[in-house]
């Protein structure tokens, strides 16, 4: 018999297995210690220490149970009676604890004692959690891929058994819904236990008071802990969909992930210390106060209204008055209308009152959010329950409209940038244009490009266009056509340009001053052309 | 339960117990929902992928794909599964997939081989990239990246192994009286004639002897060859019909390559289907030309050639007969040769020397070899050897 070396997957899956029973163990004593706290605030004395130490031994003691059922193949009846004998031993282990915990009991010699009240509720939550932890285990081996699940070679004789079996039909999503499901549920559990634990149950009926300040450590570990194990689900999840699929898979994704995890959790973190977590007005006063303070706002820009419209008629009134011989009306005066003061005692600072306003808005968010989302996946299971179908619709009519303003909103900022963009570019180029230019400052070659160039455009804004396919004496020619009067000098200067533009020998000065009042000329007649042009259009504009 | 139902139970409770603690366990388990769902669609558009290949191989190269990733964008990407589709001819199994994690700015880079045993025109990808969250908590992201495509040059063998002549088959033919002077080939020189054109004369020797010499050429003609590559479906036997059509490509490239090595013009023209081509396209029709680079020309487009028809070869052999120099070769490369003696004997009398290939070697041939041979075709059954019979479909 050849013994064989456990590959580094199975090393990994081993590694990963002893991690996650970390995990649970820390889940579950946590657990343990929130329901004890609740046990000692209902009043009972009951050193149940014990239970926990106990208690957050089950995973280790489970994964080793269900190993040694695998290596001994255990089925039916003989794996109903190693479990019953387990289930005995565990209780039994548990007894021993507690005297070991608690010392011996008088029992006076009746053994009956042993099985008080005590004992059979310590018994009771072992043996859910024991069940608990079994499940747990399970899911995860069911999470990991299992060698059965490899097709043989079709041409195998062990193919047909293979297709039509069980084996290949390992519910790998499955078992990480279940593990998520047993976490959240855990989690809403250890909430509700812990808050009963610290909280008044008179105080949770007093819609006037505040939140309360506590830090419950139980349930910090517990959601780290069940964070961190339910993404080391995911990450066998998605390896063994990858081992399926025959992916290679890069190491720095399993060593990054906790890293990854780490940052998600931190960067939450961080968000909600930021966020509005505790408010000293009560929720009823809080919306009462802010709908006060809306409907004085109101008030307060309708009498600003009233008081401009009252100054703006107030010369009127004033010469109504001295028409009729009468006195002169006293010019208004500005006086905030005074608020009535509450009966039912002082009013909140406005400040509690905004902050307990926020904090109400960014918690409704979040639930609207998260309804939101929750009817668009699961809409088609929602929809067969016909008492939520009106609130499925209303939520996926919010979403709709939220998304419409979300692209209106893109779209009018996409617009608007545009538009500024547009209007930057606008301005440069008249900053540009009318940039001033000391023409004593410019080489005799510039000169003469500036008294072309400067033609050009002001043809331009009269009218007369040059086109990209034109030269410079064909758009001379058109120029001269339009402004016969001004024909010669505005050939002199396309003459110059050209010259100015294209040649290498150097242009003389008294040759670029000499064409200034040709330039002028042309000036003038293009001036005159604009007006005579904006003339016409207002004629035009006014038959 | 999911993580939007927990959230709404959270707050139920946070709302009644009103704990300032549960309010931020809240938030916490929010932003891990929201930022899960926004991170992960963030982070996959931000991934620039680029596959690098050649994108033409000949026939047994193994060619490597290069695949990089960048992730040029700010979030790290947790988990980004890469899964590229492959033709099935040139890799096993057909799906090539990577996993990997980005950090910011990260790069990385993974490779395959594909091993062109099959000519073709091959598209290489999509490739499909999806990556999710770290916890499960939204969907999936998803993003594909286009195909590049890969022509596989058919399978160039030696003539003799094919049972053609390798000496001078076709194309080249001495004749008695020189139609075309082959200035190529310069036999001797005599003494300069009236009318002899100024070109052909041989300076040096003329300046040796001192008296005008013009040059004589070997009375040879270099005749064009036109290669037809016959796809008809109905000219192969059916249950071979996919070997032996992919015979026939082999052979009109090893035909070819043999011309090119012989500074010979050749064309080409079939009426298999270009996938390059649009649907109104004839088959490829490749005029006479010399040189490396018409032969890559024609060896691409034999390469790419669908073995699947768009006209019958008849149709296609009158038409693009019309446009062939007189004394041209016209090669003919097909199954069978069924109906083709009919064609052979116009050719023959068009003053073409026609030269037929028989690619079909399961089907008895003997009836149309001997009605081809009648009609003055040259024919030769091309030998199917073991090992090209079992070279890869």
């Amino acid at each position: 018999m050849t013994t064989r070396r456990p590959g580094r997957r199975q090393v990994r899956v081993r590694i990963g297995m002893w991690w996650r029973i970390l995990l649970m163990t820390g889940m579950i004593y946590v657990t343990i210690l929130t329901i004890l706290d609740a046990v000692r605030a209902a009043g009972l004395d009951w050193r149940g220490g014990y239970l926990a130490l106990g208690v957050s031994i089950l995973p280790i003691e489970t994964y080793l149970s269900r190993r040694m059922v695998k290596r001994r193949e255990l089925r039916g009846d003989d794996l109903r009676r190693f479990q019953i004998a387990e289930a005995v031993v565990l209780l039994l282990a548990l007894m021993l604890l507690r005297f070991l915990w608690q010392g011996l009991p008088t029992l006076g010699g009746r053994v009956e004692r042993l099985f008080d009240a005590e004992f059979i509720f310590a018994g009771l939550v072992t043996l859910v959690y024991w069940s608990i932890a079994g499940a747990m285990i399970g899911w995860f081996e069911q999470l990991e891929y299992q060698p059965t699940e490899k097709a043989p070679p079709v041409t195998s004789p062990e193919f047909d058994l293979w297709v039509s079996g069980r084996a290949r039909h390992v519910e790998h999503t499955a078992a990480f819904q279940r593990i998520l499901t047993m976490f959240l549920g855990g989690g809403v559990f250890i909430l509700v236990v812990a808050g009963l634990a610290r909280v008044d149950p008179r105080a949770i009926i007093d819609f006037q008071r505040g939140t309360i300040r506590l830090l419950i450590l139980n349930v910090l570990v517990y959601y780290i802990l069940g964070l961190a194990l339910v993404a080391e689900a995911r990450l066998s999840l998605l390896h063994t969909r990858w081992q399926h699929d025959e992916v290679s898979v890069a190491p720095a994704v399993a060593r990054r992930w906790p890293l990854f995890v780490a940052g998600l959790l931190l960067l939450s973190a961080l968000v909600a210390l930021v966020l509005p977590i505790d408010y000293s007005v009560g929720l009823l006063d809080a919306v009462a106060r802010g709908i006060g303070l809306l409907i004085a706002f109101g008030l307060a820009i309708m009498y600003i209204l009233f008081y401009l419209l009252s100054f703006l008629l107030y010369p009127l009134r004033w010469l109504m008055a001295q028409a009729g011989q009468g006195e002169s009306p006293p010019p208004p005066r500005f006086e905030m209308p005074q608020q009535e003061q509450s009966t039912s005692g002082p009013a909140p600072p406005i400040l509690d009152v905004l902050k307990t306003l926020l904090f109400w808005l960014i918690a409704i968010g979040i639930v609207v959010y998260a309804l939101y989302n929750f009817a668009r996946e699961h809409g088609a299971a929602l929809n067969r329950f016909p008492l939520l179908r009106p609130l499925l619709r209303l939520l996926l009519a919010m979403g709709d409209l939220w998304r419409f303003l979300w692209r209106g909103a893109g779209r009018a900022r996409r617009r608007l940038a545009e538009g500024l963009a547009k209007r930057r570019q606008a301005a440069k180029d008249t900053a540009r244009r009318g940039r001033l230019v000391r023409l004593a400052g410019l080489t005799p070659r510039e000169l003469v490009q500036y008294y072309y160039l400067s033609t050009v455009r002001r043809a331009q804004g009269a009218g007369m266009r040059r086109r990209a396919n034109q030269t410079p004496d064909e758009y001379s020619e058109n120029l001269a056509a339009s402004l016969p009067e001004v024909g010669t000098d505005v050939g002199a200067l396309t003459e110059a340009f050209v010259e100015a533009r294209y040649s290498a020998h150097p242009i003389e000065q008294e040759r670029a001053r000499g064409l200034r009042p040709y330039w002028q000329r042309v000036k003038k007649a293009l001036r005159n052309l604009r007006r005579t042009i904006a003339a016409e259009a207002q004629k035009t504009r006014r038959q | 339960m999911d993580f939007g139902l927990f959230i709404v139970v959270l707050f139920i409770i946070a709302a009644i117990m009103r704990v300032d603690f549960f309010f931020y366990i809240l938030y916490v388990f929010f932003g891990v929902y929201l930022f899960s769902r926004l991170w992960v669609r963030r982070a996959v558009v931000q991934v620039r992928v680029v596959r690098r290949l050649a994108t033409h191989a000949f026939w047994g190269e193994k060619v490597p794909v290069a695949i990089e990733v960048h992730n040029a964008g700010l979030l790290p990407v947790p988990w980004l599964q890469l899964q590229e589709a492959l033709p099935e001819p040139l890799c096993f199994p057909t799906v090539r997939s990577r996993a990997l994690s980005l950090w910011p700015f990260e790069k990385s880079s993974f490779g395959y081989e594909l091993d062109c045993r099959k000519r073709g025109y091959y598209a290489i990808g999509p490739l499909r990239l999806s990556s999710g969250d770290l916890l499960s908590v939204g969907d999936r992201a998803l993003a594909e990246v286009g195909v590049s495509y890969l022509t596989v040059y058919p399978r160039i063998l030696p003539l003799a192994d094919l049972g053609i002549p390798s000496r001078s088959p076709f194309g080249t033919v001495r004749r008695i009286s020189a139609i075309h002077r082959d200035p190529a080939r310069v036999a001797g020189v005599r003494d300069y004639r009236p009318g002899d054109s100024l070109r052909h004369i041989n300076w040096k020797v003329s300046a040796a002897q001192g008296r005008l010499q013009t040059k004589v050429f070997d009375p040879v003609i270099s005749l064009d060859t036109a290669v037809f590559l016959d796809l008809e479906r109905e000219h192969y036997e059916a249950s071979h019909a996919g070997i032996s059509s992919e015979h026939a490509v082999t052979v009109a490239a090893s035909i070819v390559v043999q011309l090119a090595r012989q500074r010979q013009p050749f064309s080409l023209v079939s009426n298999g289907k270009d996938p390059l081509a649009s649907e109104e396209e004839k088959g490829p029709v490749l005029p006479m030309r010399t040189g490396q680079a018409h032969l890559m020309t024609v060896l691409e487009a034999l390469g790419r050639i669908d073995t699947r028809p768009v006209e019958p070869f008849a149709v296609l052999l009158q038409r693009e007969t019309l446009n062939l120099p007189w004394g041209c070769t016209v090669l003919i490369v097909t199954g069978s040769g069924a109906g083709l003696a009919g064609h052979a004997l116009r050719l023959e009398r068009s003053g073409f020397n026609v030269v037929v290939l028989l690619s079909d070697y399961y089907s008895d041939l003997r009836q149309a070899v001997k009605e081809l041979e009648l009609a003055g075709a040259t024919v030769y059954r091309l030998r199917h050897t073991e090992d090209l019979v079992k070279a890869p479909a």
